[in-house]
C-alpha cells in the first residue's frame, strides 16, 4: 500500500515515460508559455490603448486622409479616404514589383545562360558581376542610383530629349502614352470598325495559332501588336506626347525618378539572384540533351531555347517563385527614396492616426495575400510544367 | 618492355598543356572567343583605368575644403577626411570615440579567434556571450562606471556590430529549436513552427522592423522602459530565426534515418542524439544556405535606416546631407560599398574554408 503522495509522484512519472507522453507535455508546455506572453501582450495593449483613450476598431480607415500622394495608378485626393490611400499604395508596389519581375528575368536569364557560355569572358563578367551584387546591400545599390540621378539629371525645361517623344529630366522620364477614347468607338463609323477589327483578329488568331508551338511570341505578342495597332488607325486608342507647359511636363506618362531608381536598382540586385537560379537550372540539364541538339545540327541558340530552356524551366520555377516572392518584399525599400509605396503610405497613416496595430494588420494581410496568390499561381503553373511520367 | 610500350600508348590521360595553351584553349579558341576576349579584355582595361584615375590618380587626397575639391576631377577624399568621424560614429561623444571602437574591435577579434578555431560550440557560446556584454558595457558605459551614453547616440559601426552581429547570433540557436519543432516536434508544436516560419517569411523586413518601433511599445506594460534600438534588436533576431530554420530543415531533413537509429539502439537519449548525432551533420550540410541567410542578414541591417537607427549607410547619408559636401555622396558610398563587399567576400570565403573542413568527415552526399 502507497500513501496517496506518493501515488501522485508515480502516477506523474508514470504520465511522462514514453517519449510520446514526453514530446506531449513539452508542446503543451511550449505552447502554454507562448499563449501566456500572447496574452499579456494583449493585455498590456488594451491597457495602454485605454490610457490613451483610443479603441482598437478599422472605422477610422474610412475618415478622410488628408495627404497627397506622389504617384498614383488610379485618381486620388487629398480628400479621399485613409483605404483608398492603402489602394494606392498596394497598386504601387504591385506595380514596381511586376516591372521589377519582368526586367529582373529578362537579365537574369541571359547573365544565368552567358555565365555557361564556352567563351570564357562572358563567364568571367557575369560572375563578377553576380559576386558584386550579392556583397551589396540592395539599400546602398538603391541610394547609389539615386544619387547618380538627381545628380546628373538636367532641370525640367534642359530635359533631354529622344526624337522629342521621350524626355529625361531630374522629375524622371517622360514617356508617350496611349489613352482609350470610348467617345470613338459609340459612333457608327467606330461601331464599323471596332467589329471589322475583331472579325480580322480572330482570324488572324486562329490562323497563328495552329501553325506555332509557342504561343508567347507568335500569338499573344502579335496579337497584342495587331489590337493597339488598329486601335490606332481607327481612332479608339490616342497616341499622347508629353509636353512641356509652364513649368511640368502634361500629357503621356511621367516615370518619376524614385520609380525609375527602385526599378534599376533592384532589377539590377535580383537580376543577379535570378541568374544564379536559371544556371542552377541548366547545370541541372544533361549533357546528353545539349550533345544531342549539336547532332542534330541545331545552332547555339536554338538548343538553348528549344532544349536547354524548356528542360530547366521545370528544375527553375520552385526557386524562382522564391525570387519573385522576395522582389515584391524588397519593394518595401522604396520609402527611403520616397515612393509610396504600400509600407509608405501605411508610415504616413500611422504618423497621422497613430493606430499601429490596425494599419500593421492591413498591410501585413496585403502582403501575405499577395505571397501566397503569388505562391499558389506559381505552384499551379508548376505542375502543368511538370513531365508527366507515364 | 612490350608492355610498357603498350601501356604508354593506352593511357587515356589528357595531354597535359602548358600555361600559354590553356590560356588560349580558354579564351582564344576560335574568332568569335578571341574578338570578345579582346573587347572585354580593353574595356575591362578602361574601366579600372577609370576607377584608378577616379579613385587615386586625379583625387584629391588630405584635407580640404568643398572648393578645394573642385580642382581635381576625381573624388574628393577631403570628404572622407572631413567626415570619418560621422560616417563611422555619427553623433557617438566625440570624447568618448575610443570605447566603440574598443567593443568594436574585440567583437571583430572574437568572430576572428572563432572563425580560426572552427566555431568550437561551447567557447563561442562563453565568447560571443562576453563579446555582447563586453560591446554593450563598453557602449553603454554605466557598468564599467564609465559614463552613460544614451542608446539613441549609438551610431555608425556601434549599430552595424551590435545589431548585425548579435542579431544573427542570438537568431541562430532560435532558428535551430524551430527547425527541430517543424520537422521532429509533436503535430500541433510543428503547425505552429511552421506558420511562424511561412509568415515571418512572406513579409518584409521593414514591416517586421516596422512593429518593433510602433506595436512592440504597446505591447509591454506602460511602465517598462522602451528603447528602439533594443525592440529593432528582437525584431531582427525574430526574422533571421525564421531563415535560419528553414536552412537547418534542409539541413535535418538531409541526414538519413539510420543515424538516428543507430544513435538509438546505442541507447542514447532523444537529446544526445540530436545534439551528437543529427545536428553537426544536419549543420554541416546547410553551411551554404546558412551562409546566405549570415550575408543576407548582415546586408539587410542597413535597412534599419528606413526605421530612423542610424547604422553606417544612415551616417554617410548624414555625412553628405551637409549642404557643403552634397555634391561627394559618391565617395562615401564608394568606401561603404567596398566595406560590404570586403566583409561579405570574407564571410563567403570563410564558408568555403568551413565547407572543405566538414567534407572531411561528412558522409552525407557522397
Amino acid at each position: 500500500m502507497t500513501t496517496s503522495g506518493e501515488s501522485l509522484a508515480g502516477r506523474l512519472r508514470l504520465l511522462l515515460v514514453t517519449r510520446k507522453a514526453r514530446q506531449n507535455a513539452l508542446q503543451w508546455l511550449v505552447l502554454a508559455v507562448v499563449g501566456l506572453l500572447i496574452v499579456l501582450g494583449l493585455a498590456n495593449l488594451m491597457g495602454n490603448l485605454n490610457a490613451k483613450g483610443s479603441q482598437l476598431g478599422f472605422g477610422f480607415l474610412l475618415g478622410e486622409s488628408g495627404f497627397d500622394v506622389n504617384e498614383s495608378m488610379i485618381p486620388y485626393s487629398a480628400g479621399n479616404s485613409y483605404l483608398r490611400a492603402l489602394l494606392v499604395g498596394t497598386l504601387n508596389t504591385l506595380h514596381l514589383a511586376i516591372v521589377c519581375v519582368v526586367l529582373s528575368t529578362v537579365i537574369g536569364v541571359f547573365v544565368g545562360l552567358l555565365r555557361l557560355s564556352e567563351i570564357r569572358v562572358f563567364a568571367i563578367a557575369c560572375r563578377l558581376y553576380v559576386e558584386t551584387m550579392r556583397n551589396l546591400p540592395k539599400l546602398l545599390i538603391l541610394l547609389a542610383v539615386y544619387v547618380f540621378l538627381v545628380i546628373n539629371l538636367p532641370l525640367a525645361r534642359d530635359a533631354v530629349t529622344v526624337l522629342d517623344m521621350v524626355y529625361l529630366s531630374n522629375r524622371g522620364v517622360n514617356l508617350p502614352g496611349l489613352r482609350l477614347d470610348i467617345a470613338q468607338a459609340l459612333t457608327l463609323r467606330g461601331g464599323v470598325l471596332f467589329v471589322a477589327g475583331a472579325a480580322l483578329g480572330v482570324g488572324v488568331w486562329r490562323w497563328a495559332r495552329a501553325r506555332t508551338p509557342s504561343r508567347v511570341f507568335a500569338c499573344y505578342l502579335p496579337a497584342a501588336c495587331l489590337a493597339v495597332g488598329w486601335g490606332l488607325l481607327s481612332g479608339f486608342i490616342v497616341l499622347e506626347m508629353p509636353q512641356f507647359k509652364g513649368f511640368n511636363f502634361t500629357g503621356g506618362n511621367l516615370v518619376s525618378l524614385p520609380f525609375l531608381s527602385l526599378v534599376i536598382s533592384l532589377s539590377v540586385y535580383h537580376g543577379a539572384q535570378v541568374a544564379e537560379v536559371v544556371r542552377g537550372g541548366i547545370q541541372a540539364v544533361e549533357r546528353g540533351q545539349v550533345e544531342a541538339g549539336k547532332a542534330l545540327g541545331l545552332t547555339g541558340g536554338q538548343i538553348s531555347w528549344l532544349i536547354v530552356l524548356p528542360q530547366a524551366l521545370r528544375v527553375m520555377i520552385p526557386p524562382m517563385t522564391n525570387q519573385y516572392v522576395n522582389i515584391l518584399k524588397n519593394t518595401s525599400i522604396g520609402l527611403a527614396v520616397g515612393y509610396s509605396d504600400l509600407v509608405s503610405i501605411m508610415n504616413t497613416t500611422i504618423n497621422q492616426t497613430f493606430r499601429p496595430v490596425e494599419l500593421m494588420l492591413v498591410a501585413m494581410s496585403v502582403y501575405l495575400l499577395i505571397g501566397v496568390g503569388a505562391s499558389i499561381g506559381l505552384n499551379a503553373f508548376n505542375r502543368r510544367m511538370q513531365l508527366k511520367v507515364r | 618492355m612490350t608492355e610498357a610500350i603498350l601501356m604508354e600508348e593506352v593511357s587515356m590521360a589528357p595531354p597535359s598543356l602548358g600555361r600559354w595553351q590553356t590560356v588560349r584553349a580558354q579564351f582564344f579558341q576560335n574568332r568569335t572567343a578571341t574578338f570578345w576576349t579582346v573587347l572585354f579584355g580593353v574595356s575591362a582595361a578602361y574601366s579600372l583605368f577609370l576607377l584608378l584615375d577616379w579613385s587615386i590618380f586625379s583625387a584629391k587626397w588630405g584635407p580640404g575644403t568643398p572648393a578645394a575639391c573642385a580642382d581635381y576631377s576625381g573624388a574628393c577624399w577631403a570628404f572622407i577626411w572631413e567626415k570619418w568621424s560621422v560616417i563611422l560614429l555619427g553623433s557617438f561623444p566625440r570624447d568618448q570615440m575610443w570605447r566603440p571602437f574598443a567593443g568594436v574591435g574585440l567583437v571583430l577579434a572574437v568572430l576572428f579567434l572563432l572563425a580560426r578555431l572552427r566555431w568550437p560550440a561551447r567557447l563561442s557560446t562563453c565568447l560571443l556571450i562576453f563579446a555582447f556584454a563586453a560591446l554593450f558595457s563598453l557602449l553603454d558605459g554605466r557598468p564599467l562606471g564609465l559614463e552613460q551614453v544614451n542608446m539613441v547616440r549609438w551610431h555608425g559601426i556601434a549599430v552595424v556590430t551590435f545589431l548585425g552581429v548579435f542579431s544573427l547570433v542570438a537568431a541562430f540557436p532560435l532558428g535551430i529549436l524551430l527547425a527541430l519543432a517543424r520537422v521532429d516536434g509533436p503535430p500541433v508544436l510543428s503547425w505552429c513552427a511552421a506558420g511562424y516560419i511561412e509568415v515571418i517569411r512572406s513579409i518584409p523586413l521593414v514591416m517586421l522592423l516596422f512593429f518593433g518601433i510602433f506595436v512592440l511599445p504597446l505591447l509591454l506594460p506602460a511602465s517598462m522602459s522602451y528603447e528602439p534600438l533594443l525592440a529593432t534588436l528582437l525584431a531582427l533576431i525574430l526574422f533571421h530565426a525564421a531563415y535560419f530554420a528553414e536552412g537547418v530543415r534542409g539541413g535535418l531533413q538531409a541526414v538519413p534515418d539510420g543515424q538516428r537509429e543507430a544513435g538509438e539502439s546505442l541507447g542514447l537519449g532523444y537529446v544526445t542524439v540530436i545534439r551528437k548525432i543529427v545536428l553537426p551533420q544536419a549543420l554541416s550540410v546547410s553551411i551554404p544556405a546558412m551562409t546566405n541567410t549570415i550575408i543576407g542578414g548582415l546586408k539587410d541591417t542597413s535597412l534599419v535606416a528606413i526605421v530612423g537607427i542610424f547604422d553606417l549607410l544612415a551616417t554617410t547619408r548624414m555625412a553628405y546631407s551637409d549642404p557643403e559636401w552634397q555634391r561627394f555622396a559618391y565617395e562615401g558610398l564608394f568606401v561603404l560599398g567596398v566595406l560590404y563587399l570586403v566583409v561579405c567576400t570574407a564571410i563567403s570565403h570563410h564558408s568555403r574554408v568551413m565547407e572543405q573542413h566538414v567534407a572531411g568527415w561528412l558522409t552525407i552526399g557522397k
